[in-house]
C-alpha cells in the first residue's frame, strides 16, 4: 500500500503541484480574513472532481488496472489504494479549512461549524463512494446477458441515482443556493449534527462497501464502467 | 514435485462465448503450447489463471496454490505477458521497470538490464512513447526479470521484428535451462513455438480439442498415398481422404495402424511424408483430433 501511494504521488506530481498552493493560499486567506468558508468549499468541491477526473481517466484509458492487479497484492489492499487519494486529500483539505476558521474565530467553532464540516466529508465519501461503488458492483456481476442487464437496468441506476442525490446534497449545503435552505429535510440533515454524522457514516460505509464489491469483481480488466 | 499449473472445470461465461470446462495440467520444467485460432478462448484463459478474469466455475491451483485474488503469494512465482501491454505511461521504462521491481523478492537488477540489452529496448524513453514491440518488450523483461517459476505468454511476439523474436525465443530456451521452470505460450501462430513446446494443447471455441506430445504428433500423423481399386476406403485415424481414380491420398492421426490396415485391405503402393506441427495443427483445429 505504501509503495502504491509513492508511487501515485511522484506520478501524479502535477496535480499535486496544482492543488497545494491553491488550497494553502486559500485556507492562509480564510485564516487572515475569515468568513470565506462558503466560497474555499465550493472552490475546493470543483476541484476534487477535476483532479478526480485528471487523475482516474489517465488511469481508465491506460487500463493500468490490469498492471496493477497482476502485482502480488491483494484485492483489499488495491481497493483501499484506488480510495486513498480521495478520503486522505478530501479529509487534509476539510481538515486546513477547519484549522484556518480555528484562527479565524479565535478558537471558537460550534457545533453548527462541526455538523458544517462533517456534512462535506460526508457526502463528498457518499458521492464519490457510489460512483466507484457502481463500477465495481457492475464488473462484479457474471457476464450472462440476464445478469449484466440487472446490472445495467436496475443496480447501476439506482446507485447513478444516489450518488446524483448525495453529490446536490454537497453542492446546496456548500454554496447557499436561493430557496436551498427552504428544503426541510434537507437543512434537518446537513446543519445539525447528527444528520452530518450520520451522513459522514454513510459516507464511510459506502467507501467500506466499495472495497468490498472491489474485491468480488469478476474482472479487473477495465479501471471503470464510466466511458472516460 | 507439485504442478505448476492445474486446472479443474475451469469455466468462464460470456453472454456468446463459453470457455471451458478446462482441464490442464502444467509439470516444472515443460512449455506448453496453448494452440488456437483468433477467438479460441486462449486469452480469457490466461487472464483467468492469473486472476484478471474471475472463473465461474472450477479450481486452478499456481504452483500447488489456488489463485485467489486476495491471497496474492502464488503471483510472486508467475510472470505473464499479456495480450495489452499496460503501464505507468508517463513513466519511462527504466522507472517502470523500478516500480515493479519492488515487489518481488526474487527481482534481479543485473537480469533486468541484460535482458533489456539484449532485447533493445530503450529504457529511457518513456511509456507513452514505446512502440508496440517495445511494449512488449519492456513487458517481458518485467515478467523474466523476477525469475518465474511460471511464466505466462499471450502472443508475446507480436508486434516484434523477426531478429528480435529469435532473440526472444533465445532467452526463453535460457529460462528453461534451470529445469523446474514452466511455460505456457498462448498463439496462434504455431512457427513461434513448434521448436520451443514440448506439449502442445488445441483450444478451439473455448474447448480443448487435444493436448498431446508435440513429438509423439510429429511421429504419429502422416500423409499417405497408396493405389487402391473399387469401393471406398473408411479407416478409423484417417482424418482427410482425397481419391483421383485408384490413387487414393490420406492424412492419418496413427499411422502404423493405418499402414496395417491398408495392407489388410490389399491396398498398394503404400508411401508416407512427414507433416509439419503447422499441418497437423491445421488438421486437428478442423475437427482431426477425432480420427
Amino acid at each position: 500500500m505504501r509503495r502504491l501511494i509513492q508511487a501515485d504521488s511522484e506520478y501524479n506530481r502535477v496535480a499535486n503541484f496544482i492543488q497545494w498552493p491553491v488550497v494553502l493560499a486559500m485556507v492562509a486567506a480564510n485564516s487572515i480574513w475569515g468568513g470565506m468558508e462558503e466560497a474555499i468549499a465550493t472552490a475546493m468541491f470543483f476541484m476534487a472532481i477535476f483532479l478526480g477526473i485528471l487523475v482516474t481517466s489517465e488511469s481508465a484509458k491506460t487500463r493500468r488496472i490490469r498492471m496493477l492487479s497482476a502485482l502480488p497484492l491483494p484485492a483489499r489492499t488495491l481497493g483501499l489504494y484506488r480510495l486513498y487519494g480521495l478520503v486522505v486529500g478530501w479529509s487534509t483539505w476539510m481538515a486546513l479549512l477547519a484549522a484556518s476558521s480555528l484562527i479565524s474565530r479565535r478558537g471558537d467553532l460550534g457545533p453548527d461549524y462541526a455538523a458544517w464540516l462533517l456534512t462535506r466529508i460526508g457526502c463528498m465519501f457518499l458521492f464519490a463512494g457510489m460512483m466507484s461503488l457502481s463500477t465495481d458492483v457492475y464488473f462484479g456481476a457474471r457476464e450472462t446477458k440476464k445478469a449484466r442487464d440487472l446490472q445495467k437496468w436496475v443496480v447501476q441506476p439506482l446507485l447513478i441515482a444516489a450518488a446524483s442525490i448525495a453529490g446536490p446534497i454537497l453542492y446546496m449545503a456548500t454554496v447557499p443556493m436561493p430557496g436551498a435552505n427552504k428544503i426541510l429535510l434537507l437543512t434537518r440533515i446537513t446543519q445539525s449534527l447528527p444528520g452530518s454524522v450520520f451522513l459522514l457514516i454513510a459516507g464511510l460505509l459506502v467507501l467500506a462497501l466499495d472495497v468490498h464489491a472491489y474485491q468480488r469483481r469478476r474482472s479487473y480488466l477495465e479501471e471503470s464502467a464510466w466511458p472516460m | 514435485m507439485e504442478k505448476a499449473l492445474q486446472c479443474r472445470s475451469l469455466t468462464k461465461q460470456f453472454r456468446d462465448f463459453t470457455l471451458g470446462p478446462l482441464d490442464l495440467d502444467l509439470e516444472p520444467g515443460t512449455v506448453l503450447g496453448l494452440v488456437g485460432p483468433n477467438g479460441a478462448g486462449k486469452t480469457t484463459f490466461l487472464q483467468c489463471l492469473v486472476g484478471l478474469l474471475r472463473a465461474d466455475a472450477g479450481e486452478t491451483r499456481i504452483l500447488g496454490r489456488p489463485n485467489d485474488p486476495n491471497r496474492p503469494d502464488w503471483k510472486l512465482d508467475i510472470g505473464y505477458v499479456g495480450d495489452l501491454q499496460v503501464f505507468w505511461e508517463r513513466w519511462t521504462a527504466a522507472r517502470n521497470l523500478e516500480f515493479v521491481a519492488q515487489f518481488y523478492p526474487g527481482w534481479s537488477q543485473e537480469r533486468a538490464a541484460e535482458l533489456a540489452g539484449r532485447l533493445r529496448l530503450p529504457l529511457e524513453k518513456r511509456a507513452k512513447d514505446l512502440s508496440t514491440g517495445n511494449r512488449v518488450k519492456l513487458s517481458l523483461v518485467m515478467a523474466l526479470a523476477r525469475s518465474p517459476r511460471l511464466l505466462l505468454l499471450d502472443e508475446p511476439t507480436s508486434g516484434m521484428d523477426p531478429v528480435v523474436r529469435a532473440e526472444l525465443l533465445e532467452v526463453l530456451f535460457e529460462t528453461l535451462e534451470t529445469g523446474d521452470r514452466a511455460i505456457l505460450y498462448a498463439t496462434h501462430i504455431l512457427s513461434e513455438i513448434s521448436r520451443l513446446a514440448d506439449d502442445l494443447a488445441f483450444l478451439d471455441e473455448g474447448r480443448l480439442r487435444l493436448r498431446a506430445r508435440k513429438e509423439d504428433l510429429l511421429e504419429r500423423w502422416r500423409r499417405i498415398t497408396f493405389r487402391h481399386g473399387d469401393g471406398e476406403v473408411r479407416l478409423p485415424s484417417v482424418v482427410s481422404h482425397r481419391r483421383e481414380g485408384m490413387d487414393h491420398q490420406v492424412v492419418s492421426s496413427d499411422a502404423d495402424s493405418t499402414r496395417r490396415q491398408l495392407r489388410e485391405l490389399g491396398a498398394e503402393n503404400i508411401r508416407e511424408t512427414n507433416m509439419g506441427i503447422e499441418e497437423i495443427a491445421i488438421q486437428i483445429l478442423k475437427g482431426g483430433e477425432n480420427a
